[in-house]
Order: structure tokens, then C-alpha cells, then sequence
């Protein structure tokens, strides 16, 4: 058992292609989170970076399967445990907050019932004591108004109160984790500013996992970050190390197509190509084809090579350190 | 208190309502009145009447719809009718809905076996001859309300089921769904706190529209003689008696027929309605 919070160990999700063929979203992540810290997991579309949230909370959706590694939370194995207990560990041990505030919100519920749902569902409380454990919450996410906004149905919320009530679902029963799965994604400009900041303090208590596109986004407020693509993690470091040396070629590309205002520099560069589609099977190196550095070597997938301070899977890394030896 | 809920109750104030559920609900409370007061409104006794006033027609001295072949007054007798068939249609609603609900939620839940058991289930049903297992149940069990109640209700809950399962199949894809599981709740209280309530429109036109089809088919099979007892008063009753006579004292059909397409239309009008205001409804949320 781990004493880690989260340790995720050569973890695969599978998904089945056809009757014979199947394809991996997740394609041997291993990854561990510590308590307390920030961990954003950066990727393009399709890199898989949902499924291996929701292989976390044993969620993955059917007909995917978890088919290997580990996943040990709080020392509890999420993939070998029946739904019933799973479904007690989800909101008490690891919270989440949803990518669309838009749909995750039930329509025809009024939004407390939801809090104090999840409140009576962990803990024994009155409903009263659940109602004004949920109106705590409300305050705590910056919810004005919020006596009112119990009794309120998600249409009549904006989109920036509806992700505060999602995020106050994730966090009323203080779980040690919380997983946000692009929190910010669907919310203008201003409001993720404000989200940001509101899970940056409300959450320095728990450790948040923050899945996102975007790497402005997770320099924001991640303390480590890990770069996914196609189904596997390509450099895992801490987070000013890797903004400022990037060792993975697919790393350094993103930071170079990121606009920043800091950095007078005229022009953005593109990665060329595109992504391989999720599901696709690339043997070797899934980022070979893109890769300024590619050489016959990448034909053979690189193995994760472990560092003290940084994690890489590939053969021609940008700095010394990891050039050699192997 | 901000702004915004007061804007919302007036905006709902401005909603036009639907005019058939006006119609329909007003006529709907009429009938209900009319129900409860049958004592007051139609005083006589329905089983017994005078011979010398046989087959009187319509509006003729105090028989305001006439009487039929033993005198008795018609007014009378399609009154005494109302609580059969009203409470027979709501009882056999009630199971029908109860069932085929349950079914239909469990069915989606638990994919395979139990769902495939379920849907077998249904569809055997539905393809099977109505009144062949109407015929079975009641020869076995006898005539009456409740077994007339419980026959119509199983004969009719797979309905329920088939529609629920289609929907809520629909509804458990959404992501709320995905999100009450990831705050812990379990699949029973998911199904009854999430689903459910997404299914309450859908449910609620269907009960208008079966509550109607069974109104109809409890005269059918009194007609048949397979429903009430033979002297009850019911509608169904009144119009097999009726048959002998259609030619010579029409009104005795007339009048609980009358009666019957009454009650349906008031019912299809409150089915109507309420399907429009929720159409309405999901567009306005949209």
C-alpha cells in the first residue's frame, strides 16, 4: 500500500476498436500525487487526458475497461472495487469538477438539493444541518446571494455561478482530492480568471489535479505538470522547471505555439501536422511523425526515463541530462 | 433578493396558457364534482323504476335522458356509472404506470440479462391478443372491480415500460447523471432523483392519453359482458343492454356513449395540453 494520496501505476484504458482489434485511451500512465499539491495534466483533444480522470474515480465509460496497472487512492485499489463502494469513496475521497457546467447540472432539480444530496449521502445529517452545511459552502465558493440560490434551478444560474456550484459539489464533503477536468473551458475570459483564483485558495487544503488544453491555464496555479499525448505522458516535471526548460520536443513545441506577453517575440510556431485521431495505433513514438528530432531510433516507443526532478519518454531530449546513457 | 427570480415568475406570468388545458381541466373538475355529488345531482335509485314509464324518450316529463326498457331513468343510472369506470380507469392507470415505470428505469439501468428478460417480457405481452388474457384472467379470478382493475393494468403496463426505457436510456447519457455518480450517489437514488424527475411530462401526457384508453376499454369489456356484474350500472353495462333496442329507443344508446366520448375527449384535451405546455416549456429553457 501506498502512503502516496493517489498512485497510479502502468495504468491502460481500453477501448474495444472491433471484434478483434482494440485500441488504448490511456496507454500506460503512471503518475503519484502527493497531498496538498496541484498537479495539471496539459493535452490536446483525444490525448486521454479525461479518461485517466475518470479511470481515478472508476468511472471510465462503458464499453472502455480499465485492463492494467494500478490505481491506489488513499491505499484503496479504485480498479478492483464493486460499484457500491466505489460509489461511497466518490465525493468523500475524491471530488470532481465537471468540464461543462452547462449539462452537469441535473435541469429539474433545484441546485442545494444536489449539495445537500451529496452531504446526506456521506455524512448522517439532518436535512437542516445539510441545508446549512450547503449554504457554508455556497459562501465559500463566492456565491452572492447564495439562501437564494439554493432554492434556485441551474437555468436560472449564470454560466460562471453554475461551475461555483460544481465546484462547491466537489469540495462540500472536503475530499483530500479533487480532480477538475477543464474547469474553465466553457467560461469567458474573466470568469476563469476568477475560478482559478477560487480553486487556487479554496482548495489549498486538498490536492487538485487540473486537467486542461491549456498550458497558461495550468502555470496558473499548478505546483508539477504532466504533458499527455495520445494516451501516454511525454515529460512530467514541476511546473516553472518545465515552462522555462522543456526537455521533450512536443513540450517545447507547445510552449513555442503559446502566445505570451512577456516574451517579445513576432511570430507564433505552429507544431505541423495534427494530432494521430484517438484510436488511431502509432508504433514507436506517437509524436514521431510531427517531431523535428525523429530518427530511425523513435521507431521503438522510448521508455520513461526518471530523473530526480523531471520525467521523459524519449530519445532525443533537449538537454544533456537525459542525452546520455541510454 | 436579486433580480433575476421576480423577471422569471413574470415572464411565466406572460406565457400564454394552453386553451385546451383550460378546456380540458375545467371540464376535468366538472366531471370530478359531478362524481363526488352524484347524490345530490341524480337522487333516484338506478336499479329500480317504474314499468308503466318504459322507453320514455328523452326530455319527456321528468325523464330528462329518458328511460329504458324497465323504466328505469337514465339520468339516474349514467350517474351511478361515473365512480365504476372513473375508478376502474384510475386503478389500472395506476398499476400500468407503477409497473411499466419501474420496469422501464430497471431495464435501462442493468444492461443484459435483466434487461433483456424485461424487454422480452414487454414485447411478448404486446404482441399478444389483449382480450384472449383478459378473457383468461377474469374466467379464473371472476368478474368485478378489482379484477377487471388488475387485468387492464397488466395488460397495459408494457406501454410504460417501452416508453421509460427509450427515454431514460436517453436521459442517463446526460451528463448529470455522469455527475451525480462522481459526488457519490448511488445508481437506486440516481434513478429515482435524476432520471425519474426528467421522465414526469413524458409520464404525465401518457397517463392522460391511458387514462382514456382505459375508460374505453373497461366499457368494451363490460360490453362483452366481461366487466361488471351483470346489473351493475356501468356504461358498458348499458350499452350491451342498449343493443336490442337501438332501433326503437336510440337514446339508450345515445346516452352513456354519450357519457364515454365526454369523459375521452376531456382526457385527450388535458393530454394535448399538457404536451404543448412542455414543449413549450423545454423550448423557452432551451
Amino acid at each position: 500500500m501506498s502512503e502516496k494520496l493517489l498512485s497510479i501505476d502502468d495504468v491502460r484504458v481500453t477501448f474495444p476498436h472491433d471484434k478483434f482489434e482494440k485500441f488504448h485511451a490511456v496507454n500506460g500512465v503512471s503518475l503519484e500525487v502527493e497531498p496538498g499539491e496541484t498537479l495539471g495534466i496539459v493535452g490536446e483533444s483525444g490525448s486521454g487526458k479525461t479518461m485517466l480522470a475518470l479511470s481515478m474515480m472508476g468511472l471510465v465509460p462503458r464499453p472502455g475497461i480499465v485492463d492494467g496497472g494500478n490505481i491506489h487512492l488513499l491505499g484503496q485499489p479504485i480498479d478492483r472495487l464493486s460499484e457500491k463502494q466505489l460509489s461511497t469513496i466518490r465525493g468523500r475521497d475524491v471530488g470532481m469538477v465537471f468540464q461543462d457546467p452547462m449539462t452537469g447540472l441535473n435541469p429539474v432539480r433545484k441546485v442545494g438539493s444536489l449539495l445537500i444530496e451529496s452531504i446526506q449521502r456521506h455524512r448522517s445529517r439532518s436535512r437542516a444541518e445539510a441545508r446549512d452545511l450547503a449554504l457554508n459552502t455556497f459562501i465559500e465558493v463566492g456565491i452572492p446571494s447564495p439562501e437564494v440560490r439554493l432554492d434556485s434551478y441551474p437555468h436560472q444560474l449564470s454560466g460562471g455561478l453554475r461551475q461555483r456550484v460544481m465546484i462547491a459539489l466537489a469540495l462540500v464533503n472536503h475530499p483530500p482530492l479533487i480532480i477538475a477536468d477543464e474547469p474553465t473551458t466553457a467560461l469567458d475570459a474573466t470568469i476563469q480568471a476568477q475560478i482559478l483564483e477560487l480553486l487556487k485558495v479554496k482548495l489549498s487544503k486538498s490536492a487538485l489535479i487540473l486537467i486542461t488544453h491549456d498550458l497558461g491555464v495550468a502555470a496558473e496555479i499548478c505546483d508539477r505538470v504532466a504533458v499527455m499525448y495520445h494516451g501516454k505522458i511525454m515529460e512530467l516535471g514541476f511546473m516553472n522547471d518545465v515552462l522555462d526548460n522543456p526537455a521533450h520536443p512536443y513540450t517545447a513545441g507547445l510552449l513555442a505555439a503559446a502566445p505570451r506577453f512577456d516574451w517579445n517575440r513576432p511570430d507564433l510556431e505552429p507544431i505541423p501536422g495534427s494530432p494521430p485521431e484517438a484510436g488511431s495505433i502509432v508504433p514507436g513514438c506517437a509524436f514521431k511523425p510531427r517531431c523535428g528530432f525523429a530518427s530511425p531510433a523513435c521507431e521503438d516507443a522510448p521508455n520513461m526515463k526518471i530523473s530526480s526532478y523531471r520525467e521523459l519518454a524519449c530519445h532525443h531530449p533537449l538537454f544533456e541530462e537525459f542525452s546520455d546513457g541510454y | 433578493m436579486s433580480g433575476l427570480l421576480p423577471r422569471l415568475r413574470i415572464a411565466s406570468k406572460h406565457r400564454r396558457p394552453d386553451i385546451q388545458l383550460i378546456i380540458g381541466g375545467l371540464a376535468c373538475i366538472t366531471i370530478l364534482i359531478l362524481t363526488i355529488g352524484k347524490d345530490f345531482f341524480a337522487p333516484g335509485d338506478p336499479l329500480s323504476g317504474d314499468i308503466m314509464d318504459r322507453f320514455k324518450p328523452m326530455f319527456e316529463g321528468k325523464y330528462v335522458l329518458g328511460t329504458d326498457q324497465l323504466g328505469r331513468d337514465l339520468w339516474t343510472r349514467v350517474f351511478a356509472g361515473l365512480p365504476w369506470s372513473l375508478g376502474i380507469a384510475c386503478v389500472a392507470t395506476l398499476i400500468a404506470m407503477t409497473v411499466g415505470t419501474s420496469a422501464g428505469l430497471i431495464a435501462a439501468w442493468k444492461p443484459g440479462p435483466v434487461r433483456t428478460v424485461i424487454n422480452r417480457m414487454v414485447d411478448t405481452i404486446i404482441a399478444f391478443p389483449g382480450l384472449v388474457i383478459a378473457i383468461c384472467i377474469i374466467a379464473a379470478i371472476g368478474r368485478g372491480f378489482w379484477p377487471l382493475a388488475i387485468t387492464l393494468g397488466v395488460l397495459t403496463w408494457p406501454f410504460y415500460a417501452r416508453v421509460v426505457y427509450a427515454e431514460a436510456l436517453g436521459l442517463m447519457e446526460r451528463n448529470y447523471v455522469l455527475a451525480a455518480q462522481l459526488y457519490g450517489v448511488p445508481s437506486r437514488w440516481i434513478l429515482i432523483r435524476h432520471v425519474l424527475p426528467g421522465l414526469r411530462p413524458t409520464l404525465l401526457v401518457m397517463l392522460a392519453f391511458h387514462f382514456a384508453d382505459m375508460l374505453i376499454a373497461e366499457s368494451a369489456l363490460s360490453f362483452l359482458g366481461l366487466g361488471a356484474p351483470l346489473q351493475a350500472p356501468t356504461w358498458g353495462n348499458m350499452l350491451a343492454e342498449s343493443r336490442q333496442y337501438l332501433f326503437n329507443a336510440p337514446w339508450m344508446m345515445l346516452v352513456p356513449a354519450a357519457a364515454i366520448v365526454v369523459v375521452v375527449v376531456t382526457l385527450n384535451l388535458i393530454g394535448d395540453g399538457i404536451a404543448a405546455t412542455t414543449r413549450s416549456k423545454a423550448r423557452a429553457v432551451e
